[in-house]
């Protein structure tokens, strides 16, 4: 079942691909970088990724006729639904940790350089992936759920980009300074934050809070993470009940 | 042979029964589920295809609870839904390639196997290649039953497939129906008497959740044998018939009133007829309200 979806929703893959590669060079202009220019970038592929992922895993989730076919045919509603939902994980997964591979250091060369980001000592692509890790993750989950929950894919979309636009403002006001810094602790977006390898003394002093900021990082990933862990947790336990069909809308 | 025992349904913020202790026996065969929309058929039916969970009773499969042993009942069901929904982008042999994974067919050689099978079974030779968004009303139907069947299921339930088929695709369907019949139980559903005139020996009649009738096609029929007429007259005389009989039917030709009525002897200058389902399907349900 897991290696038809997979056979069968292929195009996905280039879809994704295509998108992210859109919006990240071509519409965007590159990748975002946030903090002046001598602390080199971090992207925004979660924020754009997140995007393209709610309406997927919205809409290719199985319908009504699919979970009551899928029933009548013996097969559990638990099995039908993930491996339609894992699919669309891998598909959106893959090419955004390719992103993550191929982003590299570059100088912000805007004229609006923000005044804040996170400071991540070491190898920063592993925090990258995490980061890019825990926030696939959560959207799926809220999706799932949601979907779930609602038995509606409109709402889980209109839900997804709720979340997702609230995120994404805050990014915004944290990274200009309306927000204190401490704040992104609760952004599923928080590798948006994320600098380069070191941090000037001068960056150090104007933010006293960045030693708690760097820490926010891993209670951040921590709570994102038990959020999805949870949600998927009672996605299941719903699925498990079989009643998924009932009043399921398309 | 499936027993639906005093099987009660409520609809969670329904006000009304959809089923009020609802029972009768269903045997080998093709067996007939009439109703007006609304009577409570696609209720029972999903009921049965383990869909939905009834509020109230029980049903028995070859004498074993249905709820308690859905995954067994599952393996011997083949189920055709009112929807015709199917996945309009596959063609017919990836539709049925799914149906047979999900059926828990891992062999690809039996898997294509049956799908030639069922295809040719409801003759859809030669419309392999088209979508399924792209087929007909009687061609969805007729794959929706090639996927029904595909495993070869002991009991198929179908909920009124031959709701919007124009007469050629519906005789068709009829047919095929009659084909696959042949050591099955078959449950059809339809609202649609002459559908089920020639194709069952049982049935069961459902008014607003309760079951008026159930038992030989032949003996409800019987049941009104003598006592039809039908008389040709004025608007006046339907008016009156409409008082002192139940009407079965009215039809007006050339301005002249053709009123079939159920009585016990003739009310007016009238001819005995012989009666149809129909006539015995209306009287069940109280005669013509319109």
């Amino acid at each position: 079942m897991y290696l038809r979806s997979l056979r069968r929703t292929y195009p996905l893959l280039i879809a994704v691909t295509l998108l992210l590669v859109y919006f990240t060079y071509l519409y965007l202009e590159g990748p975002l970088i946030v903090p002046p220019k001598e602390y080199g970038f971090i992207d925004r592929t979660e924020l754009r990724l997140a995007v393209i992922m709610i309406p997927i895993f919205a809409f290719l989730l199985p319908n009504k006729y699919e979970i009551e076919l899928s029933l009548t045919c013996g097969m559990r509603t638990t099995k039908l639904f993930f491996s339609k939902a894992v699919t669309s994980f891998i598909y959106t997964a893959v090419p955004a940790f390719l992103f993550v591979f191929l982003f590299r250091y570059t100088p912000y060369a805007g004229k609006n350089p923000t005044k804040f980001a996170l400071y991540v000592p070491e190898n920063y692509r592993i925090h990258m992936v995490i980061s890019m890790a825990v926030t696939l993750l959560f959207f799926f989950s809220v999706i799932c759920f949601m979907r779930v929950l609602t038995r509606n894919c409109y709402l889980p979309i209109l839900l997804g980009l709720f979340v997702h636009f609230t995120a994404e403002g805050r990014c915004k006001d944290i990274q200009r300074g309306a927000l204190p810094p401490k704040d992104c602790i609760f952004d599923p977006f928080i590798s948006v934050y994320i600098i380069g390898d070191t941090v000037p003394n001068n960056i150090a002093e104007q933010y006293p809070e960045l030693g708690v900021i760097h820490n926010a990082w891993t209670y951040n990933r921590l709570i994102f993470f038990g959020i999805s862990v949870v949600l998927l947790v009672a996605t299941y336990i719903m699925l498990r009940r079989e009643k998924l069909h009932r009043g399921f809308g398309d | 042979m499936i027993e639906i025992k005093n099987v009660t349904k409520i609809y969670p913020l329904g006000k009304k029964k959809a089923l009020d202790n609802v029972s009768f026996e269903i045997p080998e065969g093709i067996f007939g589920l009439i109703g007006r929309n609304g009577a409570g058929k696609t209720t029972i039916m999903r009921i049965i295809a383990t869909v939905m969970d009834q509020t109230g009773g029980s049903i028995y499969f070859d004498g074993k609870e249905l709820k308690a042993n859905r995954a067994e009942f599952r393996k011997s069901l083949g189920y055709l839904p009112q929807s015709t929904k199917l996945m309009p982008r596959l063609n017919i042999v990836e539709f049925l390639d799914y149906v047979c994974i999900m059926k828990g067919i891992k062999d690809k050689k039996v898997r294509k196997a049956k799908i030639a099978d069922a295809i040719e079974t409801v003759g859809l030779v030669g419309e392999e290649r088209k979508r399924l968004g792209n087929y007909s009303g009687g061609m969805l139907r007729r794959a929706g039953i090639a996927q029904a069947i595909i495993d070869e299921p002991r009991v198929l339930i179908i909920d009124e497939p031959t709701t919007g088929l124009d007469p050629e695709e519906r005789l068709y369907f009829l047919n095929l129906l009659s084909k696959i019949s042949v050591g099955r139980t078959i449950i059809f559903s339809t609202h649609i008497t002459a559908d089920i005139e020639n194709l069952c020996r049982n049935i069961c009649i459902l008014e607003q959740g309760q079951v008026k009738y159930v038992g030989d096609k032949g003996e409800f029929i019987d049941s009104i044998k003598g006592k039809l007429w039908e008389h040709s007259g004025t608007p006046e005389d339907e008016a009156m018939l409409r008082r002192d009989a139940i009407v079965t039917s009215v039809a007006y030709v050339d301005g002249v009133a053709k009123v079939r009525y159920v009585a016990d002897g003739q009310l007016t200058d009238s001819i005995a007829v012989e009666p149809t389902l129909e006539d015995a399907y209306i009287h069940a349900l109280g005669g013509v309200k319109r």
